[in-house]
């Protein structure tokens, strides 16, 4: 179909921007973008993009968003209920075409083989895995809607990067700002990248053909890589190059386990609380409080010798720590969304892509890096320096 | 001095003023709030409730006439000059949120109604309150760095700024993006500290909105001989904030973030050395300059000594013309990763 007009949601992130590029400069497709927050909205408003305030949970703000819009591109985040929101207000403006913007993150974590063509993966409920339940909540709402009659595209792209990305920032600014890259398992595990235009190309594609309505595609480049792979593409360009140490993916659980709270860390953390300082003043500001404390603290002072008042002061503000550090390295333990996604075994296939909606990705590996090294270099992300 | 205490009316009650303006003007003694003025008045209203003020809510501009001694306008850009010229026409002393106008014609003629009223026009050029710019300059004409071979400027990153609609971003409301937002800082303190900039080129990254990126280069002629300068402003990318001479015996920098110091690396004793070179008068430990709050000090001590404010609405056109001339010349940014071709 012929968009008449396109309404984007998500549009000032990361993916929605790079579509709102292609829309006015190579598509030429008239679209219109929902404005949560018009902070973030810098790189669409250079286009002269059509940029109107609201959000999701506005039922009002999304239905006038919609006026003359017959297409949606929904990339922003939303959970259920919000979901639900967008889909009746798609059915109430009688949109022609929704594209929803799902991800991997709906088959879970460590997806196993069957997960790797979409005939065969299933949407489930993972227990401790809270992100996963919310794409996978906000895609069934989808597809319940697609049962009801919605025209509706789902799009489940993999590990996108290019300029701006979230992936590809996080790698470079570890590297140059630690002056080391941490590897984990080696980089073994299995990165299922996909450059960012072929992700607008797929959104164009899932518009434009009438073959995909009511499917869900794996939206990933040919051939997956290695996380090696990856992360070296991006953190070897820093100057100087960083030093690459190797962490087990075991060790990093291991680490963030113990960072878990506890009913004993509770107590702690509540009893540094109680005593500091920055929470007396704030409290200070009520007079019935700040009598209280006042008079508290005199009385500690008159009790106990000056000895004992030093030693209380150190116990409760403890050895000084280098928080969240490895203890044999000296850079940031890796977060448990890094360890999440760099484990992963199977390599996703983009075969239905291909043959039901007839889209080709462009880039492999190199060419989405080479490209995306335009955009570092020209931020001047490279070095320690800029 | 009509009154012992200075009564201000806030015109434009916008986030600028919530974040710097009001915070800052809390802390002075000789003037007061006493309106508040906005095309919407629950923007009004919302800011006489979060700093508890007295003044009086209004949307019509011609009720602060006896109202108000002097004015803080914070309106869209476009309106700077429209409501500026009424407000002096009414009497009332004018400190407008910079850039001064949309164009140097607009301004030429708040300047001129400045003058038939007899009332003072400053802008809120708070970069001119910095003290490491001043020491910078003297450093840099003393030879300390030697010959100066090239300055930068550079100001920006991810925007931050708060906003509740896309105004800041229309042409309706702005003559420009980051160049004329953010980079009039920039240009105005090196036309202060070093003179008026030729060979002006100019390049952004605008498709038919505003741009979000801009670089722009230029000359400054210093002890005879022509300099160059470059400027870089980002509403997207992290930018090394401050003002860069680099000359043929080292480089000093002054950054808005550092306040009273400029750095200097240079080689002494037969080796590179980074000097901090402070502000007379100050010491680490001390409390920074607040820039901010020193340009409104100025402003309240010009309305009542009826003397010129230290930015003179004159001195803040010749950034404007900046940058006037480089929308003029703009060319597009380059940004290879917008092609589509996968082989580069």
């Amino acid at each position: 179909m012929n968009p008449s007009k396109i309404l984007l949601t998500g549009g000032t992130g990361f993916i929605g921007s790079r579509l709102c590029e292609r829309l006015a400069l190579d598509y030429k497709l008239p679209y219109r973008v929902l404005v949560r927050n018009f902070t973030h909205a810098p790189r669409i408003a250079r286009l002269g993009a059509e940029m109107v305030g609201g959000d999701l949970d506005d039922s009002g703000s999304l239905d006038r968003a919609l006026v003359g819009c017959d297409t949606v591109v929904h990339l922003a985040y939303s959970e259920g209920p919000q979901t639900r929101t967008l889909v009746r207000a798609c059915n109430k403006a009688r949109i022609k075409r929704l594209v929803h913007i799902s991800s991997i993150a709906v088959h879970g974590a460590d997806p196993g083989p069957e997960a790797a063509h979409e005939a065969t993966a299933r949407i489930g409920r993972y227990p401790g895995q809270e992100y996963s339940n919310l794409k996978a909540q906000a895609e069934l709402v989808i597809q319940h809607a697609i049962g009801d009659g919605l025209p509706a595209v789902i799009l489940r792209p993999t590990i996108v990067y290019g300029p701006y990305g979230p992936f590809v920032t996080s790698i470079v600014e570890a590297a140059r700002d630690q002056g080391v890259f941490t590897m984990l398992d080696e980089g073994r595990g299995i990165c299922n990248a996909v450059y960012v235009d072929d992700v607008c190309d797929a959104i164009l594609t899932a518009i434009e053909s009438n073959e995909g309505i009511g499917s869900a595609f794996f939206i990933t480049a040919d051939n997956a890589v290695t996380w090696r792979e990856f992360n070296l593409a991006f953190a070897q360009m820093v100057v100087p190059v960083p030093r690459i140490i190797s962490l087990s993916s075991e060790e990093v659980q291991r680490y963030w386990a113990s960072q878990r709270p506890t009913f004993k860390s509770d107590i702690a953390a509540l009893s540094r609380l109680a005593t500091s300082a920055e929470f007396h003043r704030h409290l200070s500001s009520v007079a019935m409080f700040r009598t209280l404390i006042t008079g508290g603290k005199r009385l500690v002072k008159s009790v106990l010798p000056r000895d004992r008042l030093t030693a209380l002061k150190d116990r409760r503000e403890g050895p000084p720590t280098r928080d969240g550090e490895t203890a044999r390295s000296g850079v940031s333990w890796p977060d448990p969304g890094r360890v999440t996604r760099e484990c992963m075994r199977i390599a996703f296939s983009n075969e239905r892509a291909r043959t039901l909606l007839g889209w080709r990705p462009r880039y492999d590996l190199p060419a989405g890096v080479a490209v995306t090294r335009t955009w570092l270099e020209a931020a001047n992300m490279l070095s320690p320096g800029s | 001095m009509m009154n012992d205490v200075i009564r201000l009316a806030i015109v434009g009650c916008g986030a600028v003023v919530r974040h710097y303006h009001l915070p800052a003007l809390a802390g002075l003694e000789n003037i007061t709030v006493s309106a508040l003025c906005d095309l919407n008045p629950q923007h009004a209203e919302r800011l006489r409730s979060q700093f508890r003020l007295g003044a009086a809510v209004t949307d019509k501009l011609d009720t602060l006439a006896g109202r108000a001694d002097a004015a803080l306008v914070a309106v869209t850009p476009r309106h700077h000059a429209a409501v500026s010229i009424r407000l002096l026409e009414m009497g009332i002393d004018v400190c407008c949120e910079k850039p001064l106008a949309s164009s140097s014609a607009e301004a030429e003629r708040m300047i001129e109604a400045a003058t038939k009223n007899q009332r003072q026009l400053t802008v809120a050029q708070w970069c001119r309150f910095l003290p490491n710019l001043p020491l910078l300059r003297r450093l840099v004409l003393d030879g300390f760095i030697g010959d100066v071979e090239e300055i930068t400027a550079e100001f920006g990153g991810p925007l931050d700024w708060p906003m509740e609609s896309a105004a800041y971003f229309s042409r309706q409301s702005t003559a420009g993006g980051v160049l004329f937002d953010t980079g009039i800082h920039m240009v105005d303190a090196i036309v202060w500290l070093f003179g008026d900039l030729s060979d002006i080129e100019y390049a952004d990254d605008s498709y038919g909105g505003v741009e979000a990126n801009a670089e722009l280069r230029a000359s400054v002629v210093m002890n005879g001989r022509k300099v160059p300068v470059r400027f870089s402003f980002s509403w997207t990318d992290l930018k090394r904030n401050g003002l860069r001479v680099r000359g043929k015996d080292g480089s000093a920098i002054a950054s808005p973030a550092a306040a009273d110091l400029v750095t200097v690396r240079k080689m002494a004793a037969g080796q590179p050395v980074v000097m901090d070179i402070y502000r007379d008068g100050w010491t680490p430990g001390r409390p920074p300059t607040d820039p901010f709050r020193d340009q409104l000090v100025d402003f309240v001590a010009a309305v009542a000594e009826r003397r010129k404010p230290f930015v003179t609405a004159r001195s803040a056109i010749r950034a404007l013309r900046v940058i006037e001339t480089a929308y003029s010349v703009r060319r597009q940014l380059s940004q290879p990763w917008l092609s589509l071709d996968p082989a580069r």
